[in-house]
């Protein structure tokens, strides 16, 4: 039985590009729109991770947030603009 | 990308997971009781006109803005006219009461509405009425079409012209007038 949280923490290495934590939110967040979910493969300790890509409204490009869901959080691992590879992706269905 | 994914995890999990993720987030989003958004340069010096002008600072007032346009994309949504109707006849109540203040008397038919000033039979303002046949073949069409007709005229009312419009915008589309 997966375990539901109600909360995610954001490492430091998704800080890296200079997006907020808000944007990160907005991301996230399943009231956005134009948010759009592809899976990745599993992490090396096994964890699930998903790459989720939306507009924000606070910049000109998409951003996309990695997202790995371990035990016992959902963490964050990584947010930066949208790259080469899901821009593709991510024009196709938004 | 586009090849399937191997996981550890089901299908169904991962989904649970995305739609609990989701949902923090947003919740997230609402706690912080802030937004932020993109605006081009010269939007941004409009604003910061406007708000000077006023006297206001930029937030309150397109905060003030945005709760307005909020309660109008409510209008209707629970499929009832009341509140849509209540706003429209509580404008033309305080136009009734300008009139009053002024001195001035207001005729209407359905196309065209008539100022007259200090009861005297010479007409200052004529304008046609923009909404009349809009509504036409409708149920409620009387009491709408004189609510918005009621509010249009002396340039003091202008922003009651203009958020009646935008009532008008939001009731059509949320499609009250199909109730008649």
């Amino acid at each position: 039985m997966v375990r539901l949280l109600d909360d995610y923490r954001i490492l430091d290495s998704a800080y890296k590009h200079g997006i907020t934590d808000a944007e990160i939110a907005y991301v996230l967040s399943d009231k956005n729109a134009t948010r759009r979910v592809y899976d990745l493969h599993d992490d090396d300790d096994g964890n699930a991770q998903d790459m989720f890509v939306a507009h924000t409204g606070t910049r000109p490009w998409p951003i996309e947030v990695g997202v790995s869901y371990r035990p016992d959080e959902d963490v964050v691992f990584h947010a930066s603009r949208i790259s080469i590879e899901y821009e593709k992706l991510y024009k196709e269905e938004v | 990308m586009t090849e399937e994914v191997k996981s550890s995890m089901s299908p169904e999990d991962r989904a649970r997971r995305r739609a609990a993720l989701g949902k923090t987030a947003s919740e997230k989003i609402a706690k912080s009781e802030q937004l932020n958004f993109r605006l081009e340069e010269k939007s941004i010096k409009q604003l910061q006109a406007v708000a000077l002008q006023k006297g206001v600072p930029i937030g309150s007032m397109v905060r003030e803005w945005v709760l307005e346009r909020l309660s109008e994309e409510e209008l209707g949504k629970d499929g009832t006219p009341g509140k849509a109707l209540q706003m429209l006849i509580d404008l033309s109540h305080n136009l009734d009461r300008f009139l009053r203040k002024e001195r001035s008397t207001l005729h209407t038919d359905s196309t065209n509405y008539t100022i007259y000033s200090h009861g005297d039979a010479t007409h200052e303002n004529s304008f046609s009425n923009p909404f009349a046949k809009k509504f036409e073949g409708h149920s409620t069409v009387s009491s709408v079409d004189t609510a918005f007709t009621l509010c249009s005229g002396h340039s003091f009312f202008l922003t009651c012209i203009d958020r009646a419009r935008r009532l008008q915008s939001c009731v059509r589309k949320n499609s009250l007038f199909k109730l008649s």
